[in-house]
């Protein structure tokens, strides 16, 4: 089993999501628990990758191949996760801001959130704060993640946290921002509780977030 | 050659400041492009259009408004009046069957390649620049050109190139994910679309010579033959060796027609390709754009430096005149070209800092 495991979580890094897709079958017809399955196949996986990003030895095709390969896995995961009582690490509301449609590192980030056992809550592109607002009430949110590729959107983040004051909600919720131009002195500048500087980085700060 | 523009008397000398400047060298001082807050007011077409869709497209509005803006202005230093033609730079993209959606300051593409075995039918298109962007693009050229009157140079469109134009056919992360499914059928689908972008500079490029230009474009650098901006946004998320294998062969094509380029560099990840630029010979420049937040151009002289010492010449971008000078401090003004990015309050700073700040800066 544990064989099987490790070459789970290398498929993973190496993307190819047809080998991950049939050990995690594999790894459940032999009733390995769904939780070791996530944490030792999928989550180090990632992990892994996560870690050779922030390297500088692994770059974003590579990445998204893997991502995609942990995805398709929890496809198959999913069910059972669910029937064990498997809990997400917890939730994160996460778009790019309204007026930018760049997605790209808001669905890498997504990815790593879901490889790092978060349940996410994708609004998307051009999100205003309403519906960043709207989508953490229904889901009860822990944190809200917010993107910006643009120096002119890069400020609506802001935006975000002054509704998310009117709204009642800033002390339920901790928000987290990156993208290209967005900087650690931005974040403070605006009252956010952290900054990431990349996608693997957002889903170690979203870790420590909830440990706060 | 021109010698003289009516908004711009003196334009000879900045002909020959960046023909030294392409070169490396240096004349009586580095070419130096700046802004001065206008003084005199706008007297345009009023914008009253229905969408903004029809109002980028308005091919008579856009070149009269361009006007009147260059009316207001002034032009100090080396900074010279230019139009350009811009319908949105995934026009490059508009060749092979993609759509363009405006917003007010922004134009994006939708793309038509929804799956890897859709790049084939992409290799079969003979580039269509009979399509409705590119027809504007070579409108406006025609009627800037008509309405010029000596006044302002007529420029190039901004056009993007090589993966990028791929990035437009298909969205970045889907282009990400076909390069490691299908890397075969996206590298002919780079070298055919770099193709097409050769064909539709010198489609631009024809149209300007015949009138007796040389070429400038949203980068505001003159050069009497072809020159141009080869880029590569896309590739600030791939390996060394990804750049090198596929994106570098594409970038040499679209070179290849050009006397003169600046490359532009667009972000700190992209310094990780900076190296492969330094040893292209055919490479004369590079316009180093650190990025929002990560400036001054001060935190990046070892950047400038490395670029210099490599034998290119070099943008630099600076924020304020002491940031200009805080580089070339370090640099040296061989082979920079200066240009201010925070606007000068009058005609009279402007003038003080290039002839006296930089004219007087040793050589």
């Amino acid at each position: 089993m544990e064989e099987i495991l490790q070459d789970l979580k290398e498929a993973v890094i190496a993307g190819d999501f047809q080998d991950a897709v049939e050990l995690t079958t594999e790894l459940l017809e032999e009733n390995v628990s769904p939780k070791l399955i996530l944490d030792e196949g999928l989550i180090a996986g990632m992990g892994a990758v996560g870690e050779k990003f922030k390297a500088g030895t692994c770059f974003v095709p590579e990445m998204l191949i893997a991502a995609r390969a942990m995805q398709r896995s929890l496809d198959v995961l999913r069910p059972s996760l669910v029937n064990t009582g498997v809990e997400p690490l917890g939730t994160v509301v996460l778009g790019t801001v309204r007026g930018d449609l760049h997605d790209i590192g808001k669905n890498l980030t997504s990815m790593f959130l879901e490889g790092a056992g978060f349940r996410v809550v994708d609004v998307g592109v051009d999100a205003s704060a309403d519906k960043f607002i709207d989508a953490i009430k229904e889901s009860n949110a822990q944190i809200l993640g917010m993107s910006a590729l643009l120096t002119t959107t890069m400020t609506y983040t802001g935006e975000v946290i002054k509704a998310l004051e009117q709204a009642g909600l800033r002390d339920k919720v901790k928000v987290i921002v990156g993208g290209a131009p967005v900087t650690e002195d931005w974040a403070k500048q605006i009252g956010a509780d952290a900054f990431a500087v990349d996608a693997a980085t957002g889903a170690d700060r979203c870790k420590e977030l909830l440990m706060r | 050659m021109i010698h003289s523009l009516a908004y711009k008397a003196d334009f000879a000398q900045t002909v020959t400041r960046f023909a030294a400047w392409w070169e490396g060298d240096l004349l009586d001082r580095p070419p130096v492009t700046v802004r001065v807050t206008p003084s005199r007011p706008y007297q345009g077409p009023p914008a009253n259009h229905a969408t903004e869709r029809a109002r980028w497209l308005d091919v008579e509005y856009v070149v009269d408004a361009a006007i009147a803006t260059m009316e207001q202005r002034d032009y100090v230093g080396d900074t010279f009046p230019i139009f350009w033609p811009n319908v949105g730079p995934e026009i490059s993209a508009t060749p092979y069957g993609c759509e363009l959606t405006y917003t007010a300051d922004t134009s994006w593409s939708t793309p038509v390649v929804q799956r890897c075995a859709d790049w084939q039918q992409i290799l079969t298109r003979t580039p269509d620049f009979t399509n409705l962007y590119w027809q504007t693009v070579e409108r406006m050229t025609d009627y800037a050109l008509a309405r010029c009157d000596g006044r302002y140079i007529v420029g190039l469109s901004d056009l993007h190139g090589n993966y990028d134009i791929l990035a437009a056919l298909r969205d970045p992360m889907q282009l990400c994910i076909d390069l490691m499914d299908c890397p075969a059928l996206v590298r002919q689908a780079g070298r055919h679309v770099a193709q097409g972008f050769v064909a539709g500079f010198e489609r631009l490029y024809a149209k300007v010579r015949a009138a007796g230009f040389g070429t400038t474009t949203w980068l505001p650098f003159y050069h009497e033959g072809p020159a141009y901006v080869p880029s590569c946004d896309f590739w600030c998320m791939l390996s060394p060796q990804m750049a090198q294998e596929m994106i570098l062969p594409d970038l040499l094509v679209e070179m290849a027609p050009m006397e003169r380029t600046i490359f532009h560099l667009d972000g700190p990840q992209a310094l990780r390709h900076l190296d492969l630029l330094l040893d292209l010979p055919q490479l004369n420049a590079i316009q180093w754009v650190y990025g929002a937040g990560r400036g001054p151009a001060a935190r990046w002289i070892a950047v400038y430096q490395r670029i210099l010492r490599a034998g290119k010449s070099v943008q630099l971008l600076a924020r304020d005149p002491a940031d200009a000078l805080a580089v070339l401090a370090e640099t040296g003004t061989r082979g920079v070209w200066v240009t201010v990015e925070e606007p000068f309050a009058s005609v009279e700073e402007a003038a003080h800092f290039v002839d006296h700040d930089i004219g007087g800066l040793r050589r």
